[in-house]
């Protein structure tokens, strides 16, 4: 039953406003009941692990090195995160960085900030010393505090290399390293205990859920704030989680959650390999790849969080962000000489919204020419959950690949006498009238109204909804039913770090009817997300067998290989 | 807002981008560029150009100059076999015996006329690039435009260092020296802006006003090592920055009336160029390029020490025998003679290059609308982003 008064009544000390905005978490509401998901054993990400380094040590510490790459799964690298494991060459880049970050805590720069203690002697071990910045430091980088037999171990450890060395500060160091290189610190070890208000059922630790929820909202590692809500056991209760999900998605940092989210989902880790003809294209470059994605980001920050505006707007807004290098592959003019300036699309204008943003075009396109298909595969992909599968190994690609064909004068005209052979048409049916859609966008985002002199036509249909141009297209996707779905299902993904199981589907169609009566507002998603009970459930051992992924989930992990 | 009339964006772009260019004006459009080449204009014409040869490479001249001091053959031939500086060989001493090499053992690219006139072997060619700048059609030292078979074309600049090896290159290579030069300005000078105003039909428009101004910018490279297009640029608002030009597009190309005109550059090449009675005729591209010449009569002897004022390292790396291009110019000049007689200025040309840019103005900056989203999403923008982080808020 829906008890709106309840939350009203706990919480009428904040206020009626902080009560309504309150409403939302704790949800003793008629959401349907789920059996949870397994917990999840999940790597962090490289932007996870430096978000963390920065957090605890602050950004003077830079955090040197590239790490094991990150696989993609489901769609999204926050799944993908849960079947890794770390490499021999992958250890050997995490030590590394380890030794690097640790020789910067202990220089003469930070550690008197970053130590809390000094040695009775510089030379010789301090285990009191020591342990006061075990305790500390330790605590935030597992996200729970030590164990006796943890902090005894580290500290003696500490101990031992500074008695080798000479020096108290090398064995603080030698602490450091060790910390960094634990798999407590590199892999999000969710554990689970009983649910004691529903027999037979598990949930989360308090800081499992601690951690849950700061990587979902804030994209790091749990503040001191909620390590002291889980060290007092206020997470246990519903109204203990939404007193922090309330905190956490006031805080100008659920930007950071939301931005760490959309690039997950939007694959910007795939700009890393990006490449572009710079004969063909020469505004194109990785400063200018660099700026695309954070372009998006800032606008979807800008929708979203700014003016806590309707998902589906990002498809149509005309409110952008732009550097001097951005205004040149745009062309449009932009006044500051360095950093970000708003930008007004006017009304009509087709770059309107983030589909024909540089980010999405480039990244969605051969080096040197676009590709309706892949763009119109990536998009029904990324925004509709929709599997297209891959293309047969036997096709021809000749003629889509020849831009300069006398015959075929634009990629619509050429991927027209492609999808003639049988074996192709099925898929590039779905694929190709939403790619063509963008094709008055080459391949690094330039704008372009003709190919080889003949005009380009973006007419097209999707899903039964036609458009004469690119923004009625984009209108489609605003409009298009399957696009907040998508997201709902998306965004739970990456908060578990798992695709849904199909147990969870009537909570997720629910979770969707009230994101629509929301106004699709992402913060507000987010909130009843890591407010449900849901989103902590744990399935009990033995019932995995029911949990199969629901087959909308899945994109990402084949590999790209449409034309 | 951004005020149109003042931000030139010189591509008429298609479909719904045309709202963003200037097309408030329906009568007459604004177009913005950036010099993307500029480089002293040397027409190749093969050997014909200089029947009396190319200029001596540096190590020909040095060495005829260290017989000319005395040196035996023997130990000139040491000297530059040992130059330039070959691992544990001191050059010290030859550059000193070069740069020393006038009367009395004077400073020879300070003092020029401490030094004789070697002879600097000069373009006797019939064609150049260049303007008619004095109305004369047949005066003897008239070149013919290779391009329009204009008559009267006036370069005495080009005449001086169009025999020097480093200053001829067949197209579309450019000059090894201009080329040289230019790669270092452009990444470290302002850019340089041209504006065109009164732009009434792109073809051809019977009154437009020219503005060359300097950017508060530098203009910054594509993939390809070009200048990028499209960028946007600030203009230097000190007038003295300004040239201002009067002219007409006739069938796609724009022509100015005699101005001066004056550009800020560098003192890696020059500090200021000055012109008078200087002109553009600019072929205006159908991709929104600019292309053509910039010519004028021009100070001579500043245009000397532009190159003297490096003395040795010009000298020897460029191959410009410093005295005889002195004595070259001086004898060369045509124009604005003093009260001796002798001319103090030389007819030039230049090439010059520009590719489309929006060129803004110092009151269109006073509504900047940086992102107060932006700020809030940037992920270093932390509360707790200084030093020490969340273990700094533990409180020791």
């Amino acid at each position: 039953m829906v008890m709106l008064n309840k939350p009203a009544r706990i919480f009428g000390a904040l206020g009626f406003a902080a009560a309504i905005a309150l409403a939302g978490c704790g949800q003793k509401d008629d959401a349907p009941t789920t059996k949870g998901g397994p917990v999840s054993l999940r790597r962090l990400t490289e932007p996870e692990y430096r978000q963390i380094i920065a957090d605890v040590f602050g950004t003077t510490i830079k955090v040197p090195g590239r790490f094991q790459p990150d696989t993609r799964d489901n769609g999204l690298i926050a799944v993908g995160t849960s079947r890794e494991s770390v490499a021999g060459t992958g250890f050997e880049e995490y030590d590394l960085t380890a030794r690097g970050i640790a020789a910067q805590v202990v220089d003469e720069a930070h550690r008197d900030t970053l130590i809390p203690c000094k040695p009775a002697k510089a030379t010789e071990r301090d285990d009191a010393c020591a342990t006061q910045f075990v305790t500390r430091t330790g605590r935030l980088l597992f996200r729970r505090p030590l164990t006796k037999d943890e902090l005894a171990n580290i500290v003696n450890d500490a101990g031992d290399s500074t008695a080798k060395l000479g020096n108290f500060y090398s064995g603080i160091e030698s602490s450091i390293v060790g910390m960094l290189d634990s798999s407590q610190f590199l892999f999000r070890q969710e554990a689970s205990i009983p649910d004691a208000d529903n027999a037979g059922q598990r949930k989360l630790d308090p800081y499992s859920k601690a951690s849950r929820l700061s990587f979902f909202l804030w994209d790091t590692t749990p503040d001191l704030d909620l390590l002291d809500a889980a060290d007092k056991g206020e997470l246990d209760s519903d109204a203990g989680v939404a007193k922090q999900v309330d905190r956490m998605v006031k805080s100008p940092r659920l930007a950071s959650g939301v931005r760490a989210f959309f690039t997950d989902m939007l694959g910007f880790d795939g700009f890393a390999a990006l490449q572009k003809d710079p004969q063909i294209y020469p505004k194109y470059g990785s400063a200018v790849a660099v700026d695309a994605q954070e372009q998006t980001l800032r606008t979807l920050a800008d929708v979203l969080v700014t003016q806590n505006g309707d998902y589906r707007d990002i498809f149509t807004t005309r409110r952008t962000y732009l550097t001097r290098l951005l205004g040149s592959v745009y062309a449009v003019p932009v006044k500051v000489s360095t950093g970000w300036e708003a930008h007004d699309y006017p009304e009509g204008d087709p770059r309107a919204g983030i589909l024909t943003e540089v980010s999405f075009v480039s990244l969605h396109s051969h080096p040197g020419r676009s590709s309706p298909t892949i763009r119109g595969k990536a998009l029904r992909e990324i925004f509709l959950c929709q599997k297209v599968p891959d293309p047969p190994g036997n096709v021809n690609f000749a003629l889509v690949q020849d831009t300069k064909n006398p015959a075929f004068h634009t990629a619509r005209a050429r991927l027209g006498a492609h999808i003639n052979q049988p074996t192709c048409a099925g898929c590039h049916k779905i694929m190709d009238p939403v790619g063509l859609a963008m094709e008055n966008f080459d391949s690094a985002g330039g704008f372009r109204s003709t190919e080889n002199d003949s005009p380009i036509e973006t007419a097209g249909e999707i899903d039964g909804t036609k458009f004469s141009d690119v923004n009625g297209f984009k209108k489609a996707i605003h409009d298009h039913p399957a696009v907040p779905t998508c997201l709902v299902n998306r965004i739970y993904s990456f908060g578990t770090g798992r695709p849904a199981t199909k147990d969870e589907a009537e909570w997720l169609n629910y979770q969707v009817k009230q994101f629509a009566a929301s106004g699709y507002k992402v913060p507000e998603l987010m909130r009843r997300i890591a407010g449900s009970k849901a989103f902590y459930r744990v399935s009990t051992p033995g019932t995995e067998a029911n949990n199969a992924k629901l087959s909308m989930a899945g994109t990402g992990s084949q590999k790209e290989t449409a034309k | 807002m951004i005020r149109l009339h003042s931000v030139t964006r010189p591509l008429a772009l298609a479909g719904g981008l045309a709202l963003m260019t200037a097309a408030g004006h329906a009568s007459a459009e604004t177009r913005g560029y950036v010099v993307s080449w500029f480089g002293v204009s040397t027409y190749y014409g093969g050997e014909s150009d200089c029947p009396d040869g190319l200029n001596p490479m540096s190590t020909e001249f040095y060495k005829r100059e260290l017989l000319r001091l005395g040196y035996p053959e023997a130990e000139a031939v040491k000297l530059l076999k040992d130059f330039p500086g070959n691992p544990g060989q001191p050059d010290g001493e030859y550059i000193k015996i070069m740069g020393t090499r006038g009367d009395k053992k004077t400073n020879v690219y300070a003092h020029p006329e401490s030094s004789y006139d070697p002879g600097l072997h000069e373009v006797h060619g019939k064609f150049a690039y260049g303007f008619n700048l004095d109305g004369k059609a047949d005066s003897p030292i008239s070149f013919t435009d290779p391009d329009t078979g204009e008559k009267g074309i006036k370069n005495q600049y080009y005449r001086t260092l169009g025999c020097i090896r480093s200053f001829r290159a067949p197209p579309p290579a450019h000059p090894t020296l201009a080329q040289a030069q230019w790669d270092v300005l452009r990444d470290e000078m302002p850019a340089w802006l041209i504006q065109i105003d009164g732009i009434t039909d792109p073809k051809n428009s019977d009154n437009v006003t020219v503005t060359i101004t300097k950017a508060t910018d530098h203009a910054s490279r594509d993939a390809t090592g070009a200048i990028r297009a499209d960028m946007s640029f600030v203009s230097d608002p000190d007038p003295r920055t300004h040239s201002v030009l009067h002219g007409k597009i006739k069938d796609g190309v724009l022509t100015t009336e005699p101005a001066d005109i004056r550009i800020i550059a560098d003192p890696f090449l020059i500090p200021e160029f000055h012109w008078t009675k200087a002109q553009l005729k600019l072929k205006m591209g159908d991709d929104g390029s600019l292309k053509g010449i910039l010519g004028g009569y021009h100070d001579w002897y500043a245009l000397y020490w532009s190159y003297a004022e490096s003395g040795w390292v010009e000298e020897h790396s460029a191959s410009v025998d410093m005295p005889a291009l002195y004595y070259s110019l001086k004898r060369n000049a045509d124009a604005y003679p003093d009260a001796t007689g002798q001319n103090t200025a030389i007819s030039t040309a230049y090439e010059v290059e520009a590719v489309p840019a929006f060129v803004l103005h110092t009151d269109d900056m006073n509504d900047k609308k940086v992102s107060d989203a932006g700020k809030a999403a940037q992920p270093q923008q932390r509360v707790e982003a200084n030093m020490g982080g969340w273990l700094r808020k533990l409180g020791w």
